[in-house]
Order: C-alpha cells, then sequence, then structure tokens
C-alpha cells in the first residue's frame, strides 16, 4: 500500500499496534495518509519501520533501512551485537583483508547499526570480532579472529556439511542458534572460548535475545 | 529580503516540546537509536541548531523553525530540519568527517540534505525541500571554488 507521511507528529495512539508497537494506548505518532482516499493512520516509529520493512507499506522517495543478520540485545533491550554473514568470493584474498574491506563498505554504504561488538562471518573461514568504539574507525582491523569451524564445529557436524557449502541465510541460522546456546550459557574456562570472556562479549550477551533479519530466532 | 533566512525569534516551551517530540519521533528506530537533542539555548534569539562532532549530541536552536528567506533552506520544516542534522550525526557515525572549512562543507551539507531525504517519517513537501537544499549548497559550491 502507498503511504504518504504528513511530517505532523503529536502524541496520541498508534493506530497498527504492532509487536514493536511504542504508542499501544498513547505515545509520539506521525499522521500518515494511506492512498486511495487518503485515510489518516496514526503511526508510532516502531510501527511505521515494521510496515515499511514487511513491504506492506511503501513510501516514494524514503528509503528501507537495511536490517543486520543477526543481532543480540541485552535483556533491557540495547543492541549489543551485529552479525553480518558474508561469503568470501574469492579464497585466493587473505580473509582479513576481504573482511576489513568488507566492513569497511558496510560502515560507508550499508550503515551497521550502533553497537558495542560487530561480529563479521565470513564463510568458510573466520568469525571476525570488533569491540566498537565511537566513532567508528572503518579502516581498523579486527580486534579477534576467531576460526570458524572451531566454534561452529558442533552445528556443521548436524548438517554434515563443509564451511564452503554453507549457505550465507544457513549461516546465519546457526550463528543464531549457536549465540541463543551462549546468552543462556554459564560462564566457561575452556580455552577455545577464551576471547569470548576476554572481549567482554559474554557479559554483553548474558540472558539477551537474539534475532534474525527475517524471523525470531530467540 | 534575505534568501537563506530561517527563524532568529528564540523558541517558547511548547515548540521546545515539540522539537523534543519530533526528535524522538525520527531517532526512534534510527540507526543509531535515540539520540541527546540539547535544548538549553534554543530559547535563546539567533540560537542555532547543529551537530556537535565533539559530544556527538544535536543542539537545538532558534534556527530549527522555517524562516522568511525564498531559498529551500530557509522553507526546510521543523521536523526537516532536525532530519538534517540527524543525517550528520547518523554519516559520522558512519565514518564521514566532515570539512570545516567553505567551500568544502558546503559538499558535506548537500549530502546530509540529500541523506535526510531518505528517512520515512519525512512528508513529500520536506523531501523536496531537502533535495533543493542540497542543490542549491552544490550549486554555491562551484561558484565558490
Amino acid at each position: 500500500m502507498k503511504i504518504e507521511p504528513s511530517g505532523v507528529i503529536f502524541t496520541g495512539a498508534c493506530s497498527i499496534q504492532t509487536d514493536r508497537c511504542r504508542a499501544r494506548e498513547s505515545g509520539t505518532v506521525s499522521a500518515v495518509w494511506a492512498s486511495p482516499g487518503r485515510l489518516q493512520i496514526d503511526v508510532c516509529a516502531a510501527c511505521l519501520d515494521e510496515q515499511m520493512r514487511s513491504g506492506d507499506w511503501e513510501i516514494q522517495g524514503a528509503k528501507i533501512k537495511g536490517e543486520p543478520d543477526v543481532t543480540v540485545y541485552s535483556p533491557n533491550g540495547k543492541r549489543q551485537l551485529v552479525v553480518e554473514v558474508q561469503t568470501n568470493p574469492s579464497c585466493r584474498k587473505p580473509a582479513l583483508e576481504w573482511a576489513q574491506k568488507m566492513r569497511h563498505n558496510l560502515l560507508a554504504h550499508a550503515g551497521i547499526p550502533v553497537s558495542p561488538y560487530f561480529m563479521l562471518a565470513l564463510i568458510p573461514d573466520y568469525l571476525y570480532l570488533w569491540k566498537e568504539s565511537y566513532p567508528a574507525d572503518p579502516d581498523r582491523a579486527p580486534d579477534y579472529e576467531i576460526p570458524l569451524q572451531e566454534v561452529l564445529q558442533p552445528y556443521l557436524a548436524h548438517l554434515a556439511l563443509p564451511p564452503f557449502r554453507v549457505g550465507d541465510k544457513q549461516m546465519g541460522e546457526i550463528i543464531a542458534a549457536w549465540l541463543k546456546e551462549i546468552t543462556a550459557a554459564q560462564p566457561s574456562a575452556d580455552a577455545s572460548l577464551q576471547w569470548l570472556h576476554g572481549s567482554g562479549l559474554y557479559e554483553a550477551l548474558k540472558d539477551g535475545s537474539v534475532e534474525m533479519q527475517e524471523k525470531l530466532a530467540a | 529580503m534575505i534568501l537563506a533566512a530561517r527563524n532568529q525569534i528564540g523558541l517558547t516551551p511548547r515548540e521546545i516540546e515539540y522539537c523534543v517530540k519530533a526528535w524522538e519521533y525520527l531517532c526512534e528506530e534510527g540507526e543509531g537509536g535515540l539520540r541527546e537533542l540539547v535544548t538549553a539555548e534554543a530559547s535563546r534569539h539567533s540560537s542555532k541548531t547543529y551537530f556537535s562532532e565533539a559530544d556527538g549530541r544535536v543542539y537545538l536552536g532558534a534556527d530549527v523553525k522555517p524562516g522568511r528567506g525564498i531559498e529551500a533552506n530557509a522553507r526546510i520544516s521543523i521536523v526537516g530540519c532536525l532530519a538534517h542534522e540527524l543525517a550528520h550525526a547518523e554519516r559520522f557515525d558512519l565514518g564521514f568527517r566532515r570539512p570545516v572549512k567553505l567551500p568544502d562543507k558546503l559538499l558535506d551539507e548537500a549530502e546530509a540534505s540529500l541523506h535526510a531525504s531518505f528517512m520515512r517519517q519525512l512528508g513529500s513537501r520536506d523531501r523536496e525541500d531537502l533535495i533543493e537544499d542540497a542543490r542549491d549548497r552544490l550549486n554555491q559550491w562551484f561558484v565558490a571554488k
């Protein structure tokens, strides 16, 4: 449905009331007009975002916000970790160099949402973790390089597929399941998980919730 | 008639309250979440609305309201002006560093207006005004360079 925002912002109840609604009874809403008929709909920012993302609403000239593949939120709803899953199209290129270029491009053009941690899962080799600073330095090397097979082996073994045969979407699901496990796990002395505790990521994710781009994973 | 004149009269408490509400609506689902809007100087005459790279906050000023100038910049509404400042903040987060000297500062202003023009919360009038503002600033850059 084509929608035209009025640009008028006021206090009221949202007419849409998605799961993420911020104005169920009263809150900041804006009037938009639905065509045909210029029917007025009052909508909060969260529901406007949801309607756009689902494709139910279309606003001429407005950008559809890109969503990260996986996002982990703390129990109080703050974004803690953003994960992008990419395949290294040419294993001839050093993975680290490719990962840095990829993050640079994502920061400059796609707009990675601001979060304390950013992870790039580069299929088939590594997970790269950046502890983000403000403002982000687009050319900084990752803080941790984690062999992908080392941490995801149980999931990959279950699929009976080598990492290079796993697609981006499926890898996103694997990573979401793995992160969900981390949010509920007890601290571990496992040496292979030293990076998880040393980086502070474990504490940041503890008891958090994991969301995938298209559907809730937790 | 000053071409680019925006409002200079200090904002009333009610106007400031509206700006805060509009800011929340713009930021809520934005890339960086809710950012702080500093309103301490908004009631002062000739105060400016701007994004501070030093502390990452946006300062509200009297010129958030449109004025009587005839350029697109003077027409941009309160929501459009706040969207422009939010665009500066988002671009800063993305790693863009604004040139502080003229004429290159004009390029950053033009890009911020274009960036803002894509925001879904804006009405079509605001979108057009921001695009026209970007065009004007690019023209000024060509003349000044």
